[in-house]
């Protein structure tokens, strides 16, 4: 008795502290977002808009999280259910891809970079499409910024402006 | 009261339904797209007593935003996330408010070359639709909606470039024919025109019909085609929440005929949830589509591919060889999935997007084939199969090499291929013959297809048609399908004006019979 249930309350610990402990993140402000999918975007975003270079703004400082908490909120529960599964497939394949115990989140950058582009490379399709999809949702939460569309010198033209129904 | 509330006054929205619903009427049309506004329209006009039905609610100009992503999942089934499932996955949208597609496309209006006419009559039996026939009609849709060739003045530089590329190789070209009138080329069209210059159908065909006492229901999922004793009934279903979608009140339109037009997946979907006869299993087999590639090009000049009309210059030159090419834009933040790369180096293609111009190639393609089947339980949401026949990779693979070559002839510095296997960036025109000469597969492509047909046919045998030559199905009287569904093949082309313009057709001889 003890031999099994013991290893499985192990294996449920490991499995536990894997992927819910550890993300020092406030997450009460976002309605569908928790401290682990938090961190998970925080680090994408860290990999895919940096500070500084041709467009200033880093995804922090244009909060992409609360975008992304936004926009679950406009899809069902079942998409919502996928995205957070496309988060974690990404957070925990380090283990099968990168050969690391550590979570995609707690890489050093430049090993973040490397693993994130090993699914954007990937000879596996799959792969490829759930990284596409994750640089999607980062990109809609990212360019909603107004800022940052200034920064990349998007503009409506005088004459569009002028004749809008709405602003 | 403004203009928008005139436009929209006769309208019933998901508010002013408190209890169930039962009419009765003439004429039930399900589906506000293009094909079922013009079919509606015209059975309005006839003086039949006609019910426009919507799934989707009115989206007024308030609530436009310049958010692709927002817009997305705002507008379209599945929040704009739906795929069709093959060894890839093309993501496809259908939009889900009054006016359908017509919302938030391009406006793109083209009239179906003669040969795919010709290919629906000797092989497919369909006799009572040609060009002879449908030119008339295409000349009414055409007049109605003041569809002209886009304006030098809408152009901007990207549409400019690919006007100058084809001129460069000696390809024909023109500006893209479209259903707006004094369009000032802001490149919205997905989001939400924000001048009303696109005469999508809420604000053209459904209006004009309301005047001729057309009524219009929106927020009414229909669920079920009524049947009694071999013929339709009418349609009943559920009246839902404008974004939760969640049912409230149950409607029941009792109708002397029933016409679809929910569109290519819809119908197919609605035919088998109601268990409508279907003795040869066609309905919803045989899906064709438009796999469409773009690829980006970079100049050293300032392209602005955010000024100029969305889609405003085509290519027919290959048309008969499977692909048709075009200028494309969409929304910035949905573009730039495309770029490559991290970090410092990928804000260094976001700023490059200024450089920038997208073309694509659309296929119609031999042997790729797909279907629609019913999800099981209470979901009206397709489950779409499609699979691109490895026949068909080399003229995707000429449609693509053949914009990149374009680029080049265009003056850009590089292109950003975005296939995999091809490097990310080609600077030389030589390497393009990669993209030709590599063996991909559908994979390896960023494919994405909004046309979509054939999964309930029109033609003469009803063994291997869903509906005859006045659009009334085989296997159900009184029941008519106007969708894209009906098209046996693919039309080559942008396929919303032949949708229309045979849906006027349809509509006139409807109204014919029932008035």
């Amino acid at each position: 008795m003890f031999e099994v249930v013991i290893p499985i309350l192990v294996v449920a610990a490991l499995v536990y502290f894997r992927v819910f402990y550890g993300y020092r993140v406030d997450a009460s402000k976002y309605r569908y977002l928790g401290p682990a999918q938090v961190g998970i975007i925080m680090a994408v975003s860290d990999a895919l808009f940096p500070e500084g270079g041709d467009v200033p703004q880093s995804g922090k400082q244009v909060n992409v999280v609360a975008y992304v908490d936004q926009y679950m909120g406009w899809h069902t529960p079942t998409l919502r259910t996928m995205m957070k599964l496309m988060f974690f497939l990404i957070e925990h394949a380090p283990l099968l891809f990168a050969l690391s115990p550590r979570r995609m989140s707690s890489l050093s950058a430049a090993k973040r970079e490397t693993y994130l582009e090993s699914w954007e490379t990937s000879r596996f399709y799959l792969r490829r499409m759930v990284f596409q999809s994750l640089r999607a949702t980062m990109c809609m939460a990212y360019m909603s910024s107004p800022g940052v569309r200034e920064a990349m010198g998007i503009y409506r033209p005088a004459a569009c402006q002028e004749n809008a129904v709405v602003q | 009261m403004t203009e928008t509330d005139e436009i929209y006054a006769g309208i019933q929205e998901y508010d002013s339904f408190t209890a169930d619903v039962s009419e009765s009427c003439d004429v039930v049309v399900v589906g506000s797209g293009p094909t079922g506004a013009v079919a509606a329209y015209n059975l309005a006009d006839a003086g039949l007593d006609v019910i426009l039905l919507e799934a989707g609610p009115v989206r007024r100009p308030s609530e436009f935003t310049n958010d692709g992503g927002r817009t997305m999942a705002e507008v379209c089934y599945e929040g704009g996330l739906r795929v069709m499932r093959g060894e890839s996955v093309l993501p496809t949208m259908q939009a889900r408010l009054l006016g359908g597609g017509s919302h938030i496309n391009s406006a793109i209006c083209v009239r179906t070359p003669d040969f795919c006419f010709d290919d629906w009559k000797q092989n497919w039996g369909v006799d009572t639709i040609d060009r002879n026939i449908l030119d008339p009609h295409y000349d009414r849709v055409e007049a109605f909606l003041g569809i002209g060739p886009t304006p030098p003045e809408a152009l901007g530089r990207k549409n400019e470039l690919f006007r100058d590329a084809c001129d460069a190789l000696g390809y024909h070209s023109e500006p893209m024919p479209r259903n707006v009138v004094g369009c000032c080329g802001c490149a919205e069209c997905f989001t939400g025109c924000p001048t009303r210059a696109k005469k999508s159908m809420e604000i053209s065909y459904i209006p004009a019909a309301i005047k001729k006492g057309l009524r219009v229901m929106t927020s009414l999922q229909v669920r079920e085609v009524l049947q009694a004793g071999g013929r339709a009934a009418g349609v009943a279903g559920n009246v839902v929440h404008p974004r939760t979608n969640k049912a409230t009140h149950q409607f029941r339109i009792n109708a002397r005929a029933t016409i679809l037009a929910a569109g290519c997946l819809a119908t197919p979907v609605l035919l088998k949830k109601s268990k409508v006869a279907d003795p040869y299993d066609l309905i919803g087999r045989d899906l064709q589509a438009h796999p469409g590639a773009a690829i980006m090009g970079i100049f050293d000049e300032v392209v602005d591919p955010w000024v100029g009309a969305t889609q405003g210059y085509q290519s027919l030159e290959f048309i008969e060889q499977g692909f048709k090419m075009e200028v494309l834009w969409a929304p910035p933040e949905v573009l730039s999935v495309r770029f490559p790369d991290f970090g410092h180096t990928f804000k260094s293609h976001l700023a490059s997007l200024k450089h920038s111009a997208l073309w694509d190639a659309f296929f119609a393609l031999k042997k790729s084939r797909g279907r629609v089947r019913a999800r099981p339980g209470k979901s009206m949401n397709p489950d779409i199969t499609y699979r691109i026949d490895p026949s068909d990779m080399p003229v995707i693979q000429e449609g693509m090499a053949t914009i990149s070559d374009m680029f080049f002839a265009a003056g850009a510095t590089h292109i950003l291929p975005g296939i995999n296997k091809i490097p990310k960036e080609i600077h030389r025109r030589e390497d393009v013959d990669l993209i030709r000469t590599t063996k991909l597969t559908p994979g390896d492509l960023v494919l994405a297809s909004t046309h979509l047909f054939s999964t309930t046919r029109m033609g003469g045998d009803p063994r291997n048609a869903v509906v005859d030559g006045s659009g009334q199905m085989h296997h159900l009287a009184d029941c008519y399908i106007v969708d894209t569904g009906i098209m046996p093949r693919s039309p080559a082309v942008n396929p919303m004006l032949t949708g229309m313009a045979m849906a006027d057709l349809l509509g006139q001889e409807i109204a014919g019979r029932y008035k």
